[in-house]
């Protein structure tokens, strides 16, 4: 077997921790309304209890590895949601939960209203339901989980 | 101070026209997202007084448990809120987790923790099986001394009774200017409850106190929330025992000419919900909705002149203001 | 100060309580059996056959017209059916309107998915989770 350069070595071995870290500690910034903001903040609450998974709520955008969208898009949103957007750190992963973050939802033949965050940026992860159950949202941050194992 | 709209609007309003009246429903309950069953009701009110539909009385009593049910979950959720706002964890996570009860009982008897789509024109959709019953007597055991916990943790520890006293009073012309209802009103000791003064559903044959404040301030409108919750629990288990068998839904008659401007009200968690509806052919030809936090946010303009800056958030937290309504 | 210790009292005793926490991944709670998850296609229990004709009733009744629905001409069987879960607000009107009783919300809620396109459902998917319709032990 060939033996790799040391100093590839070493990367491979910062990659590993850095991984590591990001398991344990997951910075989640969350912008939510309507309907799907309370199933949040049951996630928050001691029955389902999010923080056990080393998920951290965290207030700036600056800070967050995920940002995660909840309720209802509307049209005025935009420019927050790019300024938000643009504020995360570079390897950022956006979860949509619910189905007026997807596409529209039960609105989506309004005029006020976006049809989903896929339309501004890059959307990861898809979480239907109207509103997800508060383990439907655990579950999206396991399948998030999975991309560092 | 004036606040700026339109970052909410989804113009639910404007969607559901040209729609069937039975299919409306799924759509009017996400206007209201911490009590959506009352959105539900007023519409089905609405419709059931102006066709003469008699609605069977089996389907009246479950209609009052699950809206009280959803009166209790707002009401805690506002405490919550409260508790965020103070800065305390410790009752922040009480609060939730008696919360999640309610909602278990909720979903269990409607199929979805919070947005139901269980009240129909006429009645209900799906009977309540006994389980629910049992189960719901099994939690109501233990409700009552949890919401005396919150109790102890809101009313009754100086630090936070000093901080809300005095904070955000709102003098009593403004609040009759501005006609806002519900709780906030009632903080202010005038003492209006459409079930009371207007009983729509069965609520004549319940006993209950509507509970009124002094002065009008933080401190008034976290308390006559909490002995609300008082209140509901006592409605639910008079009516537990007194649930009739029988039918649970009537299918009456609409007519199909152009009906314009029915209307009706209820007391939802907030205050009074109106809708006005016209009908023609059986499908909604003209909607609108009368929502109560529309004036409250007025109301907290009002209430918020002369205060320090850190109380801001503070002074909102207290009026329960649901922003999803005030846009629609 | 009385106050103050009364709600630390509080706080003490409930620390002696049983914990609430469901720990999600290993243990669940238990979802109510007429709980709105995902949508499912019924099978039959002998033939393994889906139990749907494509009547169109769903398709009818769904608010946001979201099922679409493809019959073979020739011999009447189902051809597509396709939801657009993307959209759908779990309503349960498509569930009500079936008066073969095909269609049918199950307890399924973990629907998370990577690609948007993997949210429109077609028959595989549809009848992934599906279990045999529950038959009656006597035949009448
Ligand atoms: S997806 Fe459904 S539950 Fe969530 S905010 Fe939109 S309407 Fe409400
Ligand atoms: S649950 Fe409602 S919105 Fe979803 S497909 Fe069925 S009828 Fe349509």
């Amino acid at each position: 077997m060939l033996d790799r350069p040391k100093h590839l070595r070493k990367i491979k071995f910062l990659n590993r921790l850095k991984n590591w870290v990001k398991l344990t500690s997951i910075n989640v910034y969350c912008f939510s309304s309507g309907c799907c903001g309370d199933e949040i903040l049951a996630t928050y609450g001691p029955v389902y209890d999010l923080e056990r998974l080393g998920v951290n709520f965290v207030s700036s955008p600056e800070r967050a590895d995920v940002l995660m969208i909840a309720g209802t898009i509307t049209k005025e949103m935009k420019p927050i949601l790019e300024d938000l957007y643009n504020n995360t750190e570079d390897k950022k992963v956006v979860i949509a939960v619910g189905s007026c973050a997807i596409n529209g939802g039960p609105f989506y033949k309004s005029d006020y209203i976006l049809n989903g965050v896929k339309e501004i940026f890059n959307v990861d992860l898809y979480v239907p339901g109207c509103p997800p159950r508060p383990e439907a949202i655990i579950y999206s941050i396991l399948r998030y989980k999975e991309r560092f194992k | 101070m004036n606040p700026d709209f339109g970052y909410l609007r989804t113009g639910v309003e404007k969607i559901i026209e040209g729609i069937e009246i039975d299919n409306v429903i799924p759509f009017i309950n996400r206007v209201d997202n911490s009590s959506a069953i009352s959105v539900e009701l007023v519409y089905c009110i609405a419709l059931e007084n102006y066709f003469k539909i008699e609605v069977p009385i089996r389907a009246k009593f479950i209609r009052v448990i699950l809206s009280e049910l959803s009166r209790i979950s707002s009401h805690i959720l506002f405490l919550t809120k409260l508790a965020n706002a103070l800065g305390m964890n410790m009752p922040l996570h009480y609060c939730l987790r008696e919360r999640e009860e309610i909602l278990h009982l909720i979903e269990v008897a409607t199929g979805s923790r919070l947005t139901p789509n269980f009240v129909r024109i006429g009645g209900i959709k799906s009977d309540l099986s006994k389980q629910f019953f049992d189960k719901l007597k099994e939690i109501l055991k233990g409700f009552r001394k949890k919401v005396h916990e919150l109790r102890v943790f809101f009313l009754e520890n100086e630090l936070v009774v000093n901080k809300l006293n005095n904070l955000g009073v709102l003098v009593k012309e403004d609040a009759i200017k501005l006609a806002i209802s519900g709780p906030n009103l009632r903080a202010l000791g005038v003492s209006q409850d459409i079930r009371k003064n207007d009983n729509y559903e069965i609520y004549d044959e319940f006993n209950f106190k509507v509970p009124i404040g002094d002065r009008g301030d933080s401190l008034d409108r976290c308390m006559v929330r909490i002995e609300e919750i008082e209140q509901s629990i006592s409605i639910i288990s008079q009516a537990l025992y007194k649930v009739p068998e029988g039918k649970i839904r009537t299918y009456g008659e609409v007519n199909t000419q152009l009906m314009e401007n029915i209307y009706s009200h209820v007391e939802c968690p907030h205050g009074e919900l109106g809708m006005n509806i016209s009908v023609s052919e059986g499908r909604i030809a003209k909607l609108s909705i009368k929502g109560p936090s529309y004036n409250n946010l007025f109301a907290f303009s009002k209430a918020v002149i002369g205060e320090k800056l850190e109380d801001i958030e503070l002074i909102l937290a207290s009026f329960d203001i649901c922003v999803c309504e005030v846009d629609k | 100060m009385k106050g103050i210790l009364r709600s630390l009292i509080t706080v003490t005793r409930n620390t002696f309580k049983r914990p609430v926490t469901v720990l999600y991944p290993h243990d669940r709670i238990m979802v109510p059996y007429n709980s709105r998850g995902s949508i499912q296609l019924m099978v039959d229990p002998d033939t393994r056959k889906i139990l749907c004709d494509g009547c169109g009733q769903c398709e009818k009744s769904c608010p946001l017209k979201l099922i679409s629905i493809e019959v073979d001409i020739n011999n009447k069987k189902l051809k597509s059916f396709y939801i657009d879960i993307s959209r759908c607000m779990f309503c349960g009107f498509c569930e009500e309107a079936c008066t073969k009783k095909a269609l049918k919300m199950s307890f399924n809620y973990e629907l998370t998915e990577k690609d948007f396109s993997a949210l429109k459902y077609d028959i595989k998917k549809l009848t992934k989770h599906a279990r045999p319709k529950l038959r009656k032990f006597w035949k009448t």
